[in-house]
């Protein structure tokens, strides 16, 4: 494989300048089924696009081809695309600096035997089904281990390489009573297998799930509320685009305008850390080759900083924060937080149940896609979670919907939590409790 | 990409180990996307993605490999790696290939890689235009074109070799309006498995209006009041509660290891008599279909719910073996890196006997939904939600006032016994679904229907 080559052709066919962003990927996985393997699934992917600069203007071409053939045709379709690019943006691509290590690839994980994960699942699978008669089947026990390598390449000099590794285990499961059927799920992304462990996992998919049987619903109307840590990172994550400067740059942004001023309650900081250490989200450079630094983007309530690109920070004369990420070479660039998370504090979260006279616990929310206006920040989600009454938990609640304003919301947090968690996507949240939310049931 | 004695030489290494059986799925697909915002071509991209994907069966146990790196000492290698997962003293031949002809029911007038990229770009010109000259309160528009081309070779250890070619395209309108404070968005996304003639008799000016006016009338919509009322869901992209309330729990990936609600109920009654439910991957050009499934059968009409009872599940090759049935033509995945499974295809309600004036007059309070935003369930319990881009209050049979930010949720097996109206006005509308084998294209429908009593989520409190 030899990228240069693919820099020499744009070269060759007029470019100023060109970048290369190549990705290669390895996984393997496999599921349970009462006890066999029941399926088995490995693959190897690789691709590359080409941005390059013809004319001032800016192309973009992929393909997962690694002929001569197809890199000319690939550049090609990179010149005739920029042949039709209007913007006015200014492309500019990263020049070599100097980047944060970040560990993000662990060569203990190329030593899984996957025969010993193989039992391991196994023996989740039975133990969950045996922890409790009521639990009816385990729907879901798979295992998985990924590897990417990523390069980045462009004639200004940058060539930079990162490899990330992880392993995966997932356990859903049912159980039933007379009064119907509830589900749990549990997924663990670990760096060190020593993580996984196998009693803790075991324990909390079966007693979230026997927590959940003969649910009741609840009379509409406004309640309390504490938003559960992955629930309120859930919703931070679907609405982290606000802190993306394209979308404030071109007003779909709830945060334009807004700079230095007061969005949340005091008792909000929000942070993007691309170096945490062992960060579902962590990076040394993005994917223009940017070196990647720590912001706070919300600083007691006051909004500091946005999330930039190389061409959005141009476009406000500003450095970019190292946040321009694709998905895949088949994507463009576009602006992504790392790890990014609402700052804990004080307050545990059994002390919040324990404060509440009556309310809620909000433990999961679905339809984040469809059911939040990322424009607005509306949203209206299905929910379920525990009706609270003097500081106990009474009992399961499903089939709500929470709705509420997100920027109204996060002007009434009551307390923040100290029990931050991550969610597999870098986005992280300790608990929140509100004074009220409305609540639609019966 | 993979010649025919390459693919054989393949299979035979695929089930030297005991498999019973395995499939080759070739796959070459050519993408391309242009996004014009505010008048100017800001993005442009496409691109090529060619792979292979293997699995073997060997009872009820399936292994699958993919990759990109197509000469054949590396698929050997691969296809032998994932051969030593299954052990079995059991050995078959790999029949020879006969190559079925299919004559295509998806014709391809204007193939879409012989279309000029200046006619796609006009396409979101001429709707930006109509955009931004509907009203001034239309800030922002963000238009998208986009279409495949995917041509697949499916080969099988049974003789199976068949070829599909795909083509599809679509246009993603949306529009901002706003008033100082206030904005709302408002899409439109029309598709079809089809080339370029799909937009010869499409009123791109119509559509673009249309979009404005959603946008412009929900702007001052007032919260939607919550708490359990009658709804009437309307035609088109409504259906996509049949596919979320509904469709996944049909497929067989969630009912053949007893995962769905609806399992064992084949004969059954599971819905009101004025159900009735299609899953169909003939449809002419329709954004769902296809000659072939991605197992290489016969793309087919499957009647899920006839008059109420349960009639038919969308089975693929593996769950078939499990549920002791016949596949239904059902198979997909997003490319080559998924194993494909069974999933939806173009998805709808028939036409029923009312017509949509009269499930409104009859209708004395209650919500009218006439656009839906998607949804998500859960197949184990059945619970499902999806949001309303769009919709109205109904007091004493007339739609009366937009409300904003309305969901709907529920259980699938109770709204399907309370949809108690069904119009005659059947439309179909595109989307992508995803599951377990990826993001797919896929088709949803409806008549107009009205739910008897649904739960509402909406911050407007309670409903007067």
């Amino acid at each position: 494989m030899n990228l240069n080559k693919l820099l020499e052709i744009a070269k060759r066919e007029g470019a100023t300048e060109a970048e290369v962003y190549y990705s290669s990927s390895k996984m393997t996985s496999f599921e349970i089924y009462e006890q066999d393997m029941d399926s088995y699934s490995s693959s190897i992917n690789h691709g590359y696009s080409i941005r390059a600069l013809f004319g001032g203007k800016c192309g973009i071409s992929y393909s997962e081809d690694l002929s001569n053939e197809a890199f000319e045709a690939c550049v090609q379709r990179c010149k005739e695309n920029a042949s039709i690019n209007e913007s006015e943006d200014i492309v500019e691509f990263a020049k070599p600096q100097p980047v944060h290590e970040v560990q993000t690839y662990h060569p203990e994980l190329n030593e899984i035997d996957l025969d010993e994960m193989k039992q391991l699942m196994m023996d989740i699978e039975r133990e969950v089904k045996e922890r409790d008669s009521r639990i009816i089947s385990v729907s879901n026990c798979s295992f998985e281990m990924s590897e990417n390598e990523c390069i980045i390449k462009n004639t200004l000099g940058v060539d930079l390489k990162r490899r990330i590794n992880f392993v995966v285990a997932v356990v859903g499961c049912e159980a039933k009573d007379e009064n119907g059927v509830v589900s749990a799920f549990k997924i663990e992304v670990c760096f060190d297998l020593a993580k996984l462990n196998k009693e803790k996992f075991v324990n909390e998919v079966t007693e979230e799930v026997i927590s959940k049987l003969s649910p009741k619903r609840l009379i509409s109307g406004q309640y309390p509320v504490i938003l559960k840590n992955k629930v309120s990172s859930s919703l931070l994550g679907s609405l982290s685009g606000m802190f993306n400067a394209e979308n404030i740059q071109k007003d779909l942004s709830v945060l334009k305008g807004k700079k230095g001023q007061k969005v949340f309650a005091d008792n909000i900081t929000v942070i993007d850390d691309p170096l945490l250490k062992d960060g579902y989200s962590s990076f040394g450079f993005d994917d223009e080759g940017t070196p990647c630094q720590t912001k706070v983007l919300v600083e007691k309530g006051i909004f500091k900083q946005a999330l930039y690109s190389r061409t959005s920070a141009l476009k406000d004369g500003v450095n970019s924060t190292g946040n321009g990420f694709k998905s895949s070479y088949i994507s463009n660039i576009s602006i992504h937080p790392t790890n990014l998370y609402i700052q804990p504090q004080d307050t545990g979260y059994d002390e919040m149940v324990e404060g509440m006279s009556k309310g809620l616990i909000i433990t999961e929310i679905s339809g984040l896609h469809a059911g939040l206006n990322p424009l607005t920040t509306d949203f209206s989600l299905l929910a379920s979670g525990y009706f609270v009454k003097d500081g106990k938990i009474e009992y399961p609640v499903n089939l709500i919907t929470i709705a509420a304003n997100y920027m109204e919301m996060m002007n009434q947090i009551e307390a923040v939590g100290n029990d931050l968690e991550f969610s597999y996507n870098g986005i992280g949240s300790p608990s929140l409790k509100l004074s009220n939310i409305a609540v639609s049931g019966e | 990409m993979l010649t025919k004695e390459c693919a054989y030489r393949l299979l035979q290494k695929a089930i030297s180990t005991g498999g019973d059986f395995a499939e080759i799925y070739a796959e070459r697909k050519f993408t391309s996307s242009y996004e014009c915002l505010n008048g100017k071509l800001e993005k442009a991209n496409s691109g090529e993605t060619v792979g292979v994907g293997v699995r073997i069966y060997q009872g009820l146990k399936s292994v699958y490999c993919s990759s990109n790196e197509l000469d054949e000492e590396s698929l050997m290698e691969m296809v032998g790696n994932l051969s030593k997962s299954i052990s079995s003293d059991e050995r078959i031949e790999v029949k020879e290939f006969h190559e079925e002809l299919i004559e295509t029911k998806h014709p391809i007038l204007k193939p879409l890689k012989q279309v000029a990229v200046k006619d796609k770009i006009a396409l979101l010109k001429r709707a930006d235009k109509a955009m931004r000259e509907y009203d001034d309160c239309i800030k922002t528009v963000q238009n998208r074109y986009s279409d495949e081309v995917q041509d697949v070779t499916i080969y099988n250890t049974d003789g199976k070799m068949v070829k599909d070619h795909r083509e599809r395209t679509r246009l993603y309108l949306m529009a901002v309006a706003q008033e100082g404070e206030l904005r709302q968005d408002a899409g439109r996304n029309p598709g079809a498995h089809q080339g370029f003639e799909f937009y010869d008799d499409m009123n791109i000016e119509e559509l673009a209006r249309e979009t404005c006016e959603s946008a412009i009338t929900m702007l001052h919509a007032k919260d939607c009041p919550s708490g359990e009322m009658t709804v009437v869901i309307d035609n088109g992209f409504g259906g996509v509660i049949f596919h979320e309330a509904c469709g996944h729990s049909l497929e067989a990936t969630s009912v053949a290891k007893g995962n769905s609600v609806f399992c064992g109920k084949l004969g059954e009654k599971i819905a009101s008599d004025c159900v009735t439910a299609v899953d169909d991957g003939t449809i002419v050009n329709g954004w769902g279909s296809g000659n072939v499934d991605d197992e290489g059968n016969p793309c087919k009409r499957n009647v899920l719910i006839e008059n109420g009872i349960l009639k038919s599940y969308m089975v693929d090759r593996l769950n078939a073996r499990r549920m002791n049935c016949e596949p239904t033509g059902s198979a997909r995945r997003q490319d080559y890196t998924f194993e494909p499974t069974s999933r939806m295809t173009n998805t709808f309600l028939v036409n029923g006997k009312n017509t949509f004036e009269e499930i409104i007059q009859s209708t004395k309070k209650g919500l009218y939904a006439k656009q839906l935003g998607g949804g998500s369930v859960n197949p184990s319990t059945g619970e499902f939600n999806f949001s309303c881009r769009e919709a109205y209050l109904i007091e004493n049979g007339k739609i009366t006032e937009p409300v904003k930010g309305a969901t709907l949720i529920g259980n699938g097996a109770d709204t399907l016994l309370k949809i108690d109206m069904v119009a005659n006005n059947l439309l179909r509308a595109q989307g992508m679904c995803g599951s377990s084998s990826g993001s797919i294209p896929a088709d949803v429908g409806q008549p107009t229907i009205r739910v008897s009593s649904m739960t509402v989520g909406g911050k407007g409190g309670k409903l007067e």
